[in-house]
């Protein structure tokens, strides 16, 4: 009898126990705790950089185990073992997110340092074309001056076309293309100039004054032109820098009807080109 | 023998009564306390990056309001605070989350950078 009613009593206490606990006793929630708060200090990670965290999952613990102790009712143990062993989790995983901190922090810095270096070098690049530009330039100014004291010594005339270099009737024989010998001066300084400016090149342009038939002058002049060619050609340049061109009367620089004006027309001019060897066309 | 039974059931009738709905008041404060952690889970993007969490812990709100509403304060305080602890892990989780991904895009920046500044250096 006795023994009969002690069965159903015990069973409404458990029914009664399980209402309350809200853990599937499978396994006793504290073991489980016990279990994961250990796990939450024995990782160093969450030991290091979870402190805070890891005493609260540490105080919860204790919490479940005096109530234990204290004999409280299963489904008061069971739910501090749960909200321990939700501590130890939450422990870990802010260990988790502080180490991911860490990283992001360290990444910053390093993007910052790797940031820095990249534009000091590209400014460091940037100064030292910046440099090289200026040599270039003044190596070039240099080179431009040096040139134009040496064509300056050819009464050379600085003009839009570049540096052009008059040949008087005088050089030539009288109505003839051959160059005088008093030419010889003026090729080997004119010839020297080319090979010290190997990119510059010239070109050779004929002219005669009005008398006579304007065949014979193109011609004349395109044989004049042709002669100061040769001229520098014997000098050593190379007849691909030099080209001529035969223009008879036209482009006169002085008055036909003097002497002294038909003898300035009487001319060849040789246009030196700048350094990319072009000469603009007249 | 059915007499004899019934006493043993009233008793146990009786303990569940005062173990479940007697003793503690409602514990409203309580519930407001995890209701607050809830939404901060939701802020801190719980729903997209830890959705079990928060998932369990609404369930359990909603459970503690049932209990509640029955005068079962006990039960209602129990899952009030497993639900203030369940958000507050959803609420880590999403941080941890986020800041994975954040170090792992920073990550992927400075070896995009890296190889760049290779290029540049060539």
């Amino acid at each position: 009898m006795k023994y009969l009613s002690s069965l159903p009593l015990s069973a409404i206490v458990l029914a009664v126990l399980s209402a309350c606990t809200t853990m599937p006793a499978d396994k006793s929630p504290i073991e489980i705790a016990r279990v994961d708060v250990q796990a939450a200090r024995d990782n160093p990670q969450t030991a290091t950089l979870a402190g805070s965290e890891l005493q609260a999952a540490d105080t919860a613990l204790q919490r479940a185990n005096q109530a234990q102790a204290n004999r409280e009712s299963a489904a008061t143990v069971d739910h501090l073992a749960y909200l321990a062993s939700q501590r130890a989790a939450i422990a870990q995983e802010a260990g988790r997110q502080k180490a991911a901190e860490q990283r992001i922090s360290d990444a910053n810095a390093v993007r910052d340092r790797m940031q820095l270096e990249n534009r000091t070098r590209e400014a460091d690049a940037a100064r030292q074309s910046t440099l090289d530009a200026q040599e270039k330039t003044r190596a070039a100014e240099l080179r431009n001056r040096q040139l134009e004291e040496r064509v300056k010594e050819l009464n050379a005339k600085p003009t839009p076309r570049g540096w052009v270099v008059t040949f008087g009737d005088v050089l030539f024989s009288t109505g003839q293309a051959q160059l005088k010998s008093g030419s010889a001066r003026n090729i080997d300084k004119l010839a020297g100039v080319l090979q010290s400016y190997p990119q510059r090149n010239v070109l050779i342009e004929g002219f005669t004054d009005s008398t006579g038939s304007e065949a014979t002058n193109m011609a004349l002049s395109q044989r004049r032109s042709a002669a100061v060619r040769e001229a520098l050609i014997d000098k050593g340049v190379s007849p691909s820098r030099i080209s001529t061109r035969g223009y008879g009367e036209s482009y006169p620089v002085a008055d036909n009807t003097s002497a002294g004006g038909r003898q300035l027309n009487r001319r060849v001019e040789i246009i030196l080109s700048d350094d990319t060897g072009v000469i603009p066309p007249r | 023998m059915n007499k004899l039974l019934l006493t043993p059931w009233l008793a146990g009738l009786a303990l569940a009564l005062t173990a479940c709905a007697s003793g503690p008041p409602a514990p409203t404060e309580q519930m407001a306390v995890s209701a607050a952690a809830i939404e901060q889970a939701v802020s801190a993007g719980a729903p997209e990056l830890a959705p079990r969490e928060l998932g369990t812990a609404r369930d359990k709100l909603a459970r503690a309001k049932v209990a509640m509403d029955a005068n079962d304060n006990t039960q209602a305080l129990i899952l009030a605070e497993q639900a203030q602890a369940d958000a507050q892990l959803a609420v880590t989780k999403a941080r941890t989350a986020k800041a994975e991904k954040a170090a792992a895009a920073l990550a992927e920046d400075r070896r995009v950078l890296r190889e760049e500044m290779q290029r540049n250096t060539k």
